[in-house]
């Protein structure tokens, strides 16, 4: 025993020991790579994400399988993640920097690597849940659950062929459901199922057109364990809303802080009364943009007026900082310029985006029966417009950190 | 040529024994010789005269020498001799008459000229420091013992007069030495310091600037060597500096460092060739140029020598209406020259130094950095990152570092753009310079404010400044420490291939004076008080200026008064101020405090040093 606990101290050892090496011959050739960590961060992402795949994927799939799991899994890692990711963005502020002039090209190549940091951060739980999404449509793709989803698609069709008379909010939940279990079995025939009713006794099945007979009489019924499961398989199968569009949009705008921040703490150097306002304006803005989606209690009456005072700020923000450096006002004007253009402008594809969800949320689906809600902000999919506006705002930061950064090095290197 | 006095020596100092022990272990290979002198049989006068007529010619001049060396109380005797019989080696017996007579630092000052005077082969000048560095250590140890003589002693004193010897027959022989010709002048003065380093024994100042050395003419290889080399010089002083006895071992391995460190310098100073401008030093404005030396200098290679800084009338108020914080001041640096800022609490000392490191806009004057700004000559506008990244500024609070020490050095060398071998070179070297080699894997509160300071100048040097603003680092450093600190930044500062500039703020001023070239002082309302060097000071001074420390007697102030007039003293917390006229000395000073009572505990001349400014004297 003892020899064994020799040996591995050891081992333990001489693994630190190449880490230590590693680190230094990183730390003496790459110091761009040291300073962004990302020559840890990124072998310990794709370590934690094969093993969460593995983890989450090699299991037998069953009809029974519990689903609750994407929740109480996913979403520990993704706040661990959030809470590492704004710790690591701290530690960039401190970065060790040179007053030498700042190429262009190596603020850039900082920019994409502290994205990169950010991608490879935020991996872990994005892979894991990919794969428990996978495995949820492995599931539903069961001969049971599909089976389970005939039965209410039958169902639900007698239902509403029976009672064409009544009100149509009474028989929207129905064929609500039945909309999603149809899409259920679409989904389970593009996997290579049959879709046809499976042979021999279901129960679930039968408990499931019992459930929709009786919503049918009686809409305040609560809903069986069978149809919250086939409203789950449908939400993590096939809708795939994850992450939820608040949590969307912060982990945008942290990658934009990940650009920004450290930039910007590094011009900003004692210069509190620059930048302060500009921080104070964004957050102005985050909080009533928060009001206006209802994520927080208000009112968003005044949506267009603040709304375009967003983007009036930011356009102004966005022309007056080169303009200033150029026509060469103090440099406090100019951080203050800077600044907003890189606080507040990054604010407008969420403002787009949340305002885009919300006038769409009054006339689409209701809320998910199973899943808890912050407001009338509802889940919905990742869209292509949502994509390319997050994307645009990241690029934004980007490009003008690249465009103004040799110029706010010079303002930071000289004298005040 | 009468031998009757020597005989007449022979016969009074020596036993028979011992004059046939010193023939046989004289002529150890001289079998003929031997083979002359009689048995025992024959009485000692026969024994000498047999021994005289077998000396003849040049080796009865080497006998002699052999005879000092081995007797050295024997040595003024036998020098009068030898001028009687010719011989023509006298210098070797002054040498012997000196360590006699236990006059061991005039036999050294000795041996240096007669090693200067000859033409001697770097292994002679190896072999000469390494006898001195042995006296020197014997010194050491026999002061801690307690000892006045012993074996050892008597040993170094026969080498040092063996080696007096032959250095002074190669004096005679007249060839000229071409070394110093051919090498750079640096690095023979380099070479100088660090021999003379070895022969006070102080084998760890000898590696560091060795490490000099090696820094500013070696390769990485060479480089590598030196490091090696001070590492051992350091375990060795940290395991020996308080012995009092080494034992023969011990010593070997001691010796064999100083040698090691002894033929590096030799080598490095072989391959170090004078560039264009080098062998006519700082004074290449007033030297006349031959074409060759006319074309660099028009293509550029000479502005090195130009100032770093210069600025002229700088003024600044913290805000409008507020009262100045500097004053019309002025200031010119040039490369390899230290300059100290000195003044009373908030007289502007750090503000003007974060002016020189462009932290701090002035509202009136100019300040202008020729050399380290690229865009002079073509625009008005200084290239402030350009500038800036060519300064270090060291702060009175420094900046503290996350993580282990050798990690931020090298972190902080990739932010200055030095990558692979070259960061790995720069940062070992700066540890190993500044002695904090063996700090490498603490954190900052692991370390003391002493060595918090020189991680603060490691780092300003990792980074390859021109120009080195420190200020006030001898705040909590002890009067050893301050020394040590300020005997680097010196050395660094006139030796190292950076060619840089340092300008130092604090309030040790006798301190900073002593390593300084120029100094500044400030006055309380941020004006000059005084601008120039120690000397410069000396000589602009009106009267001169001493601190008495301790009580002084009223019968002593009364005659004090009696002599150098009324109101010559003040009474400053404990210090009485002695002002006089220009003409009074310091030894008359000193004189008349003895003989009116006790000497003064503490004394100190204060006319040449900036000092004066405290006490309300004006230049």
């Amino acid at each position: 025993m003892k020899v064994a606990i020799h040996r591995l101290v050891d081992a333990w050892a001489a693994v630190r020991q190449r880490l230590q090496r590693y680190d230094r011959a990183v730390l003496v050739r790459r110091p761009a790579l040291r300073q962004t960590r990302i020559h840890w961060i990124a072998p310990a992402s794709a370590l934690l994400s094969l093993t969460g795949a593995v983890i989450v994927s090699l299991p037998r799939v069953e009809a029974e399988d519990p689903l609750r799991t994407i929740d109480s899994f996913v979403w520990p890692l993704l706040f661990v993640a959030v809470l590492f990711l704004v710790l690591w963005i701290r530690d960039q502020t401190r970065a060790l920097v040179s007053f030498a002039p700042l190429a262009r090209r190596r603020i850039a190549a900082l920019a994409l690597l502290r994205l990169g940091c950010v991608a490879a951060i935020l991996g872990p739980p994005l892979v894991v849940d990919g794969c428990m999404r996978a495995r949820a449509a492995r599931i539903a793709a069961h001969d049971d659950n599909v089976g389970v989803a005939l039965a209410i698609v039958e169902a639900a069709d007698h239902c509403l062929g029976a009672a064409p008379a009544q009100e149509p909010g009474e028989t929207a939940a129905v064929a609500r459901l039945r909309e999603r279990a149809s899409r259920l079995i679409e989904a389970a025939r593009a996997r290579g199922h049959s879709g046809r009713p499976p042979r021999g006794p279901r129960p679930a099945a039968t408990r499931s057109a019992v459930w929709i007979e009786k919503h049918c009489h009686d809409p305040a019924a609560s809903p069986s364990e069978d149809i919250v499961r086939i409203e789950r398989l449908h939400l993590y199968a096939v809708a795939r809303v994850f992450p939820r569009p608040p949590l969307r949009a912060l982990l945008y705008l942290l990658a934009c802080a990940a650009v920004v921040v450290p930039f910007l703490a590094l011009w900003e150097d004692r210069r509190g009364r620059a930048v302060g306002p500009a921080v104070a304006l964004g957050l102005f803005f985050v909080v009533h943009t928060s009001m206006a989606i209802g994520w927080v209690p208000g009112t968003w009456s005044t949506r267009k007026l603040w709304l375009a005072s967003l983007v009036a700020v930011s356009a102004v923000a966005v022309v007056a900082a080169p303009l200033a450096a150029w026509r060469r006002v103090r440099p406090e004007w100019c951080l203050l310029a800077f600044a907003t253009a890189v606080i507040v402008a990054p604010l407008l594809p969420v403002a787009i985006a949340w305002a885009t969800a919300v006038s769409a949320s009054a006339t689409a689906e209701a809320a998910c029966a199973c899943l808890p809600r912050f407001g009338p902000a509802e889940p919905s999919a990742v869209g292509p417009r949502e994509l390319t506006a997050y994307a645009a705002g990241v690029g934004f930061c980007c490009l003008y950190i690249v465009g103004m950064g040799p110029t706010m090095h010079r303002l930071w290197a000289a004298p005040r | 040529m009468s031998l009757a006095p020597l005989r007449a020596l022979l016969l009074r100092a020596l036993t028979p024994d011992e004059l046939r022990r010193g023939l046989s272990a004289f002529a150890v290979e001289d079998g003929g010789l031997r083979a002359r002198l009689p048995g025992p049989e024959v009485g000692f006068e026969g024994l000498v005269d047999a021994a005289l007529a077998a000396l003849d010619g040049p080796l009865l001049g080497r006998f002699l020498v052999y005879l000092a060396a081995s007797r050295p109380e024997l040595a003024g005797e036998l020098r009068h001799v030898a001028a009687q019989l010719g011989v023509s080696e006298p210098e070797a017996f002054a040498v012997a008459s000196l360590l006699s007579a236990h006059r061991d630092a005039a036999a050294a000052r000795k041996l240096e000229e007669l090693e200067r005077a000859s033409t001697t082969t770097s292994g002679d000048r190896r072999e000469l420091n390494l006898a001195v560095a042995d006296l020197h250590r014997w010194q050491r140890e026999a002061g801690e013992r307690g000892e006045a003589s012993g074996d050892r002693r008597v040993a170094i004193t026969r080498r040092l007069t063996n080696l007096a010897a032959s250095m002074s027959a190669q004096a005679s022989s007249g060839s000229l030495a071409v070394e110093a010709v051919a090498a750079h002048p640096d690095a023979l003065r380099l070479r100088e310091e660090i021999e003379a380093h070895v022969r006070r024994a102080d084998g760890k100042r000898a590696a560091l600037r060795l490490l000099d050395l090696a820094e500013r003419f070696g390769d990485s290889q060479v480089r590598r060597r030196a490091l090696e080399l001070s590492a051992r010089a350091g375990t060795w002083r940290t395991r020996h500096v308080f012995k009092a006895r080494l034992e023969a071992s011990e010593r070997r391995e001691w010796l064999a460092l100083l040698q090691a460190i002894l033929a590096l310098t030799d080598e490095i100073v072989r391959s170090a060739a004078p560039g264009p401008f080098e062998g006519l030093g700082e004074h290449w404005l007033a030297a006349s140029l031959d074409a060759a030396a006319r074309t660099s200098l028009h293509a550029g290679a000479a502005p090195e020598y130009g100032p770093l800084v210069r600025c002229d009338g700088l003024a600044l108020r913290y805000r409008k209406g507020g009262p100045p914080v500097l004053k019309d001041v002025s200031l010119t640096v040039f490369p390899r020259t230290v300059v100290a800022v000195v003044g009373p609490n908030g007289a502007g000392k750090t503000t003007f130094l974060r002016v020189l490191a462009g932290e701090l806009r002035v509202e009136d004057g100019m300040i202008s950095y020729p050399q380290l700004d690229p865009a002079l000559p073509r625009h008005d506008d200084i290239d402030w990152p350009v500038v800036r990244s060519r300064i270090a500024h060291v702060p009175q609070r420094l900046p503290r570092f996350r993580g282990r020490l050798d990690e931020y050095l090298h972190a902080w060398a990739g932010a200055c753009g030095l990558r692979g071998g070259e960061n790995v070179d720069t940062v070992d070297f700066w540890l190993e310079r500044l002695g904090l080699a063996h700090c490498r894997q603490v954190r900052w509160r692991e370390l003391s404010r002493s060595l918090q300071t020189r991680v603060a100048l490691a780092r300003a040097l990792v980074g390859r400044p021109r120009l080195l603003l420190v200020d006030e680092p001898l705040v909590a450093l002890d009067p050893r420490a301050q020394q040590w600190f300020l005997q680097d930044l010196r050395d660094i500062v006139s030796s190292s291939s950076l060619r840089l500039a340092a300008v130092v703020s604090s309030q040790h001023i006798p301190e900073l004076e002593a390593i300084a070239d120029d100094v500044v002082g400030l006055r309380d309302d941020g004006a000059v008080w005084f601008h120039g060097g120690v000397l410069d000071l000396e000589q602009a001074r009106r009267g001169a200026l001493f601190e008495i420390g301790g009580h002084l007697e009223d019968a002593t102030r009364d005659r004090l008064t009696a002599q150098f007039g009324p109101g010559c003293l003040r009474e400053r917390e404990s210090v009485t101020l002695l002002r006089v006229g220009g003409h009074v000395s310091r030894r008359e000073v000193l004189e008349l405090l003895c003989v009116l009572g006790e000497p003064p505990v503490y004394f100190r001349d204060i006319s040449g040093s900036h000092m004066r400014m405290f006490w309300g004297d004006r230049p």
